[in-house]
């Protein structure tokens, strides 16, 4: 927890991206922990959502994993199994290490949203980043600090 | 004397005039109207180079080709700066944006395959669709100082292979995917290979999933959760009350059929549902009907959770079945038809250290000759986790009607449990776990001690 604490203060923002068709610009943090849960599997418009991640080792999914799960981030891979298991979900979200992957990633597909470092988000390509209740990274209040 | 063509004499003098203008000394409005002209010229050649870059990404998406390929004839972009002031930061910003874009076109690389199997959700190839296998399995040790039923097993004490269990996941499209369970169960004299969950699901929406095939029952909290995952669950046994069929357990577990399921997200609150419509019990508590059924009339089963956002971690709801069993025509004591209705409920709440659950059901078999009769049972859990361990205690109850003809037909002993049971599991890796427990219980009067110890795991 000390070590989550002192990696969110030392790191960057969490940026969200999704696919800049994508008609959500904003999104309420409690909508994007039922995504994040995966209660909320598709979007408003009916495109499926395709969670992904860094490994969990990276500062940002650590940070998720504090924020929002409220587990041992040893059991992160076991409460996706479960989930699977339980029929709640289809497959694994995708975890990738490069974020130059991610970020085509989430430009291809059109329900994808990820989870990366506000400094690694590509200016280019079929990306935008979302507010979260109003507010974008690095601006007071955003909540993935 | 040499003679020079005319061309390359206008260019020796283009060249004397340059250099002069260029050897000038510029002013600071000049520098700037420079730089700014020099900006405008490079964001002009950024934007032609990003419009080249997603016409040759669309290009690809249409017609398939290899991405490597694509990637290799496309040139690295590197910018070089003109900057007579030699601004570091804007140059170091430059390099960076060539770095992203040099590791962008690497992941170009690798996602090859990805794109091709999102895409192919709608066209997924034989190469492409993946299976996904994962198992359980687990060995016992245990000791009964008096043991009173063949459901508790056979002797006082020994070891016992436990279930190993096959899950296998495979999507056929984004929104179709097949889900199986294959369970090999060890008896005395033979090994049984038993299908327990083969299930075609169609995804539609949050609030609707569509499931074919032979699934568990959406009763309670711990069938739908754990299934036939040993390693899953914090205990040795599953609660009394839902022990599978073939093990002695009076609440039918498995249906053929089709359920539907979903969630919806309400302001203050997840609601999820699930209903099914099946063939229903066999004649006996162990037959399923898996490939006819006896009397036609189909079971119905309606669960419905809630979700408060207020309480993290916190999911209860009741659930309800219906169901007409059919008679035994070569059983005198089982000549009618017996109409079975289940009513239960599950309080469960599961949040970083702690796991409390609870249920509680009520099974009401009519006979339509006549005869009611009502069996109540239920358990509690709790478990902490410390670390790796988990110390953990259950109480579990069942009271049965013992003029239930149902019941009392069957090959199983249905004992009044009365159970009292404390563990320690402690996880040895982060796929197996050792379990100890200690249980206390008087099964229809008798006391029972039982001491027994568990690995499981998962592979």
């Amino acid at each position: 927890m000390l070590m989550v604490v002192l990696i969110a203060n030392a790191c960057a923002d969490i940026a969200v991206i999704v696919n800049k068709s994508n008609p959500v610009s904003d999104i309420s943090y409690n909508e994007l922990k039922q995504i994040l849960e995966a209660r909320k599997q598709y979007w408003d418009k009916g495109e499926k959502i395709t969670l992904i991640f860094k490994p969990i080792t990276s500062f940002e999914t650590l940070i998720l994993i504090d924020r929002i799960y409220k587990i041992n981030y040893e059991d992160f891979d076991k409460y996706w199994f479960l989930k699977v298991y339980e029929q709640k979900i289809l497959e694994f979200p995708k975890i990738l290490n490069s974020t130059g992957t991610i970020n085509i990633l989430v430009s291809e597909i059109p329900g994808a949203i990820a989870f990366i470092d506000v400094n690694d988000v590509s200016k280019r390509g079929n990306i935008k980043m979302l507010k979260i209740n109003g507010k974008m990274p690095e601006e007071k209040g955003y909540p993935l600090k | 004397m040499i003679r020079l063509p005319g061309t390359i004499v206008v260019l020796i003098i283009m060249c004397f005039t340059m250099n002069y203008i260029f050897a000038q000394e510029i002013n600071e409005a000049e520098y700037q109207q420079l730089k700014n002209r020099l900006g405008t010229d490079l964001m002009q050649k950024l934007k032609e180079e990003i419009k080249k870059e997603l016409i040759d990404e669309l290009k690809a998406e249409y017609t398939m080709e290899p991405k490597q390929k694509q990637v290799a004839e496309k040139p690295i972009t590197t910018i070089k700066v003109n900057d007579p002031r030699n601004e570091s930061k804007e140059v170091s910003t430059r390099e960076e944006e060539t770095i992203k874009y040099t590791e962008y076109q690497k992941g170009a690389e690798e996602i090859g395959l990805d794109k091709a199997r999102y895409r192919l959700g709608e066209g997924l190839t034989f190469g492409e669709q993946l299976l996904t296998i994962r198992g359980f399995g687990n060995l016992n040790a245990r000791y009964i100082d008096n043991n009173v039923s063949e459901n508790l097993g056979i002797g006082n004490n020994f070891f016992s292979l436990g279930e190993f269990d096959l899950f296998m996941t495979s999507r056929l499209s984004n929104r179709i995917s097949f889900l199986g369970e294959i369970v090999f169960e060890f008896e005395s004299e033979e090994t049984e290979i038993d299908p327990e969950r083969l299930i075609i699901r169609y995804d539609v929406n949050n609030l609707l999933k569509i499931n074919v095939g032979k699934f568990h029952l959406p009763i309670g909290y711990w069938l739908p959760t754990y299934h036939h995952g040993v390693w899953l669950q914090t205990t040795i046994d599953r609660p009394d009350i839902f022990n599978f069929e073939d093990k002695g357990g009076p609440l039918p577990s498995h249906a053929i059929g089709a359920m539907l399921s979903g969630s919806a997200l309400l302001e203050g609150f997840d609601l999820n549902y699930a209903c099914a419509i099946s063939n229903g019990r066999g004649v006996n508590t162990t037959q399923i009907q898996v490939i006819d059924d006896r009397n036609d009339k189909k079971a119905l089963s309606l669960q419905l959770e809630v979700q408060p956002h207020i309480v993290e971690g916190l999911r209860l709801g009741p659930s309800i079945y219906y169901d007409v069993i059919p008679e035994d025509k070569t059983n005198p004591n089982r000549e009618s038809e017996i109409r079975e209705i289940i009513y239960g409920g599950h309080i469960v709440y599961t949040i970083e250290n702690i796991e409390l659950l609870t249920e509680a059901f009520e099974i009401n078999h009519d006979e339509f000759s006549g005869g009611v009769f009502n069996t109540i049972g239920g358990y509690a859990q709790f478990a902490y986790t410390i670390n790796k361990f988990k110390p953990y205690y259950r109480y579990d109850y069942i009271k049965y009607d013992s003029n239930d003809p149902f019941y009392n037909e069957s090959k199983f002993d249905f004992l009044d449990t009365n159970k009292h049971t404390l563990g320690l599991r402690y996880e040895l890796s982060h796929f197996n776990a050792l379990k100890f427990e200690y249980s206390h219980g008087v099964f229809d009067d008798e006391d029972v001690n039982i001491v027994g110890l568990q690995t499981a795991f998962s592979f």
